[in-house]
């Protein structure tokens, strides 16, 4: 039995018995829906997969199709490529409800949020909704990555963006609501390029196959997107709303601060993620994304230098990371592809361990904005510790994750000779140390003292916490377990003095940059503003020129109408004169002048008859 | 810290209070820098596998001067993209340009209007803090 149950089942079946449980039943359900999950995984993998279609031979099985309206839909196919997802976004669920698992249970011992005016900061009174909608995400994610069709990824991928909105409103705030609506409209318009895309690509080649779209079009000859055509097109910007392309990435630095402690853990794992596996899966080795990945690397670490707001800070280091990752795609070599999938796989770890800590610090302080935060390390020195481990992991130090996963990708790109590239993610990596690795657990638990005093966070918050560290530590000195899982064949060895001394090079003196920036003040300080990013376009310019095309509309309309009703006037008044009750044409005329008249023309007729 | 005072109820000194301790990591933070720097001459040595033309040309110490310039090019960049991007909090909510002295910023480590040549005094002069929190 289990082995073929497609992994969202399960989570959709846990997620209605936990709407109808409460208390220690649920936390058990929570937990237990996971790891039921990874063992029926196991047993899938038991059987023998390989590498996806893209490179190399592709050895792949399907559990379970259904036939609609004549094509075949693979609800279940499962590779080595989709493994690794599965695995990855079932750990990811499984640290995140032993992190929610004291939603309901009330304010914890110490904390200080409520301080701050905001009714339920935590998230308490939304508990069971959290939980039930954190269920059916993580599901819909494994659906996601689990189709063997672009139909069945498209009724995923909606479902994904339904389902996390519930988490951007579980925190019931005005701006969560209004947070949440724009989220839902960018993903499901999202989800219809999809969809368009899908269909057209149906009619031009009569496959529905989740495949690799952009060889499929222009015969591997690595054409670029315009010789792959407008579907293809479709389906790379639908993917790439999901992965936070540029102009595109606003939802994410919108709708993680604006979600509850433990809600944005799960956004950050599932769907840009399922978005980076779908960019592998067809867009692999599209010159185009190296230089879309390249700038998604680049203009974020400078709005998280001056951002407030440190999950706001995270979401930049989000678009950032999957930078790095949408680049080894573009790359497309063996190497990058499988950089990009496993710095994907340490991203969700350790950036969920960073979301957690600034979830802890949130829950705890009910405060998230680096002016009102600082020197918590005296009352949360474990929370510190574990954040400290986060940023260790995403600055790449070695013997952390980063540094394994992010370093296929810099040298793919050299073995590539995409030099400039290489440059860009060198600095970016700097970037990445300057506002995840120093100013994140710097701002919030060192700096200036904000005078906070609380406790540390709930022990299932700690411990969620210490799992994720543990994972970052493990992947960094052991890379090899997940080597052996990633989909393509590579001789990839990170340990080197080189590759370590380098390294250390670069962060070290990094850093000491930071310092020398502090000591002589050049560094920007915090402040308590918001900086214009690309959703001024639709938050600000789209309601602009709605209302002035509106205003417009208005007055021409009200121009015309007026306009018209003066020559409608006009002409009423004209023929009030004619017919109007004096008017010489409305006047009734006796019937003795009609047989005048008619006499009068009867006898010219005549006169005419007799003498022409 | 006058703003978040009231639930101070003990006031732990933590080890950033003592400048003697900061003032010791920083030369353990310097010495590893240096040795780092060092580590150069070890690196002539050893063969590189993959060869950057940047590094064929300027030949050596690539790493650490182009890791501490990176932070020095972010910030002197982000500096002046803040100026012309710097909005109120409520800018989307119908609010309008930033302005600095409605943001009261650090709680009073800071005088106001002087972000331009504002010290922080949590890393550089470590231990001003104990002064301050009362």
């Amino acid at each position: 039995m289990l082995g073929s149950v497609p992994p969202f089942v399960l989570f959709f079946v846990g997620a209605v018995v936990v709407a109808f449980t409460k208390g220690a039943l649920r936390k058990s359900i929570l937990l237990s829906v996971p790891l039921l999950g990874l063992v029926n995984l196991f047993i899938t993998a038991g059987a023998d997969v390989g590498a996806p279609s893209a490179i190399g031979e592709s050895v792949k099985h399907v559990y379970l199709t259904l036939e609609l309206l004549g094509y075949e839909l693979q609800i279940y196919r499962a590779d080595k490529l989709s493994l690794l997802f599965g695995y990855l976004f079932h750990i990811a669920a499984f640290l995140g409800f032993i992190y929610a698992l004291h939603l309901g249970d009330g304010i914890p011992d110490g904390s200080v949020a409520n301080e701050v005016g905001e009714e339920d900061v935590i998230g308490n009174s939304s508990a069971g909704m959290q939980h039930v909608s954190a269920m059916l995400y993580a599901g819909s994610a494994l659906g996601a990555v689990f189709a063997g069709d672009f139909i069945t990824l498209f009724v995923f991928w909606e479902l994904l963006a339904i389902t996390s909105a519930f988490l951007v409103w579980a925190r019931n705030s005005d701006q969560s609501y209004e947070t949440g609506f724009r989220y839902l409209i960018i993903h499901v318009v999202s989800g219809v390029l999809l969809l368009s895309g899908a269909m057209m690509l149906a009619h031009q080649t009569g496959s529905i196959e989740f495949g690799h779209v952009a060889g499929e079009l222009h015969g591997d000859e690595g054409g670029g997107l315009a010789a792959a055509g407008l579907p293809a097109l479709l389906l790379l910007i639908a993917f790439g709303i999901k992965a936070g392309f540029p102009l595109a990435h606003n939802w994410i630095t919108e709708a993680y601060p604006a979600s509850t402690p433990t809600g944005t853990v799960f956004l950050s794992a599932f769907t840009t993620k399922v978005a980076v596996y779908a960019l592998a899966r067809s867009f692999g080795g599209l010159d185009e994304l190296i230089w879309i990945g390249t700038a998604m690397t680049f203009f974020p670490i400078f709005y998280a230098v001056l951002e407030n707001d440190l999950r706001r800070v995270l979401g930049y280091s989000m678009v950032n990371q999957i930078g790095f990752m949408v680049a080894g795609i573009g790359i497309g070599s063996a190497l990058a592809m499988n950089g990009a999938v496993a710095h994907a796989f340490a991203d969700v770890i350790f950036k969920g361990l960073l979301f957690m800590s600034m979830g802890a610090v949130m829950t705890m302080t009910g405060r998230t904005k680096g002016t009102d935060l600082g020197g918590l390390y005296k009352t949360m020195p474990l929370t510190a510790t574990l954040c400290i481990v986060g940023a260790a992991a995403i600055s790449a130090f070695p013997l952390f994750s980063a540094f394994v996963t992010k370093s296929m990708i810099m040298v793919a790109a050299i073995e590539e000779h995409h030099y400039i590239v290489w440059l860009f993610m060198l600095f970016a990596s700097a970037g990445v140390l300057e506002h995840a690795g120093i100013k994140i657990p710097f701002f919030a638990f060192f700096a200036h003292d904000s005078g906070i005093r609380t406790k540390e966070p709930p022990k299932n918050m700690l411990t969620a916490m210490t799992l994720g560290a543990v994972l970052c530590v493990l992947i960094g000195v052991f890379p090899g377990a997940l080597y052996s899982l990633l989909p393509f064949e590579m001789d990839y060895h990170p340990y080197d003095t080189r590759h370590v001394l380098t390294q250390l090079q670069l962060l070290c003196f990094g850093a000491l940059g930071f310092i020398t920036l502090m000591k002589t003040g050049v560094y920007p300080d915090e402040k308590r503003a918001v900086h214009v990013d690309a959703e001024v376009l639709y938050r600000k310019l789209g309601p602009l020129v709605v209302k002035s095309v509106g205003e417009l509309v208005g007055r021409a309309d009200h121009a015309v109408r007026s306009r018209m009703m003066g020559l409608l006037g006009f002409a009423l008044a004209g023929l009030g004169r004619t017919h109007g009750q004096v008017g010489p044409l409305a006047r009734s005329w006796p019937s003795g002048s009609m047989v005048f008249w008619v006499s009068l023309s009867l006898a010219v007729y005549l006169l005419f008859y007799l003498f022409f | 810290m006058s703003e978040h005072g009231h639930h101070q109820v003990k006031s732990p000194v933590g080890w950033t209070d003592r400048p003697a301790k900061v003032k010791r990591l920083f030369m353990l933070f310097y010495v590893i820098c240096a040795a780092l720097f060092l580590s150069e001459f070890v690196l002539m040595g050893t063969e590189n596998l993959h060869p950057h033309p940047l590094e064929e040309r300027m030949g050596f110490f690539v790493y650490p001067v182009y890791g501490f310039i990176s932070f020095w090019f972010l910030v002197l960049l982000a500096r002046p993209m803040r100026r012309l991007l710097i909005r109120s909090e409520d800018y989307y909510e119908g609010g309008g340009a930033y302005d600095p002295s409605g943001d009261p910023g650090h709680v009073s480590t800071h005088s106001q209007g002087s972000d331009d040549r504002m010290s922080h005094p949590g890393i550089g002069e470590a231990g001003s803090e104990v002064t301050d929190a009362r």
